[in-house]
């Protein structure tokens, strides 16, 4: 992995691979992937630390055969997994240090995402008790985000 | 915890603020309830 390029560890793309496989676009996105991705995709890693090239190429795939909401979904996902495992020790104890809220999280992401990814940079402003702004940096250009604002929104629990 | 996970909420699109061959900025606006 080069350094100061974005990249995750091997659980990140290992959901990325699980969800191919339930969503049914396993077949799709193998037979359109370069070879190296497919050699991942078969025996994905788990710990160990890679660049985000195949990930970046999965979720290409993904929005192609699937749409962006499939990539939305998988985010969403993969946030869960890690969220409750090789994270959530660490969200639990910035919960007891800076409080049970949504914003002690949002303003302390700088300090989990290292955990899983490399190459992402954020802040967070408040704007009240229960709203604001997330800016993201991240290293290299642009996969798969959008041109301008949309008015859709994702919900979640 | 378990308190965290009980609140609904919501993030609206992202906004791409820059994006080049070197870095992307993206807004975020996030609420709750």
């Amino acid at each position: 992995m080069t350094a100061g390029k974005r990249g995750y560890i091997g659980a990140s793309f290992k959901s990325a691979v699980d969800f191919i496989h339930q969503r049914g676009l396993a077949g799709k996105v193998l037979a359109d992937c370069s070879p190296e991705t497919r050699k991942l995709v078969e025996k994905p890693p788990t710990l160990s630390w890679m660049d985000s090239a195949p990930l970046d190429e999965l979720e290409t795939l993904i929005a192609r055969h699937s749409g962006r909401q499939a990539c939305v979904d998988l985010g969403l996902e993969a946030a869960r997994k890690l969220g409750g495992g090789i994270v959530q020790p660490v969200l639990k104890f910035a919960m007891s240090l800076f409080g049970q809220s949504p914003a002690s999280l949002l303003a302390n992401l700088d300090r989990f995402y290292p955990l899983v990814a490399s190459g992402l940079h954020f802040q967070y402003e408040a704007a009240t008790e229960t709203a604001g702004t997330v800016t993201m940096t991240c290293d290299g250009p642009a996969c798969l985000l959008p041109s301008s604002t949309s008015p859709a929104a994702t919900s979640c629990t | 915890m378990i308190e965290l996970c009980q609140r609904q909420g919501t993030v609206e699109a992202p906004q791409v603020l820059s994006s080049d061959q070197l870095q992307t900025q993206v807004r975020y606006q996030v609420s709750w309830s």
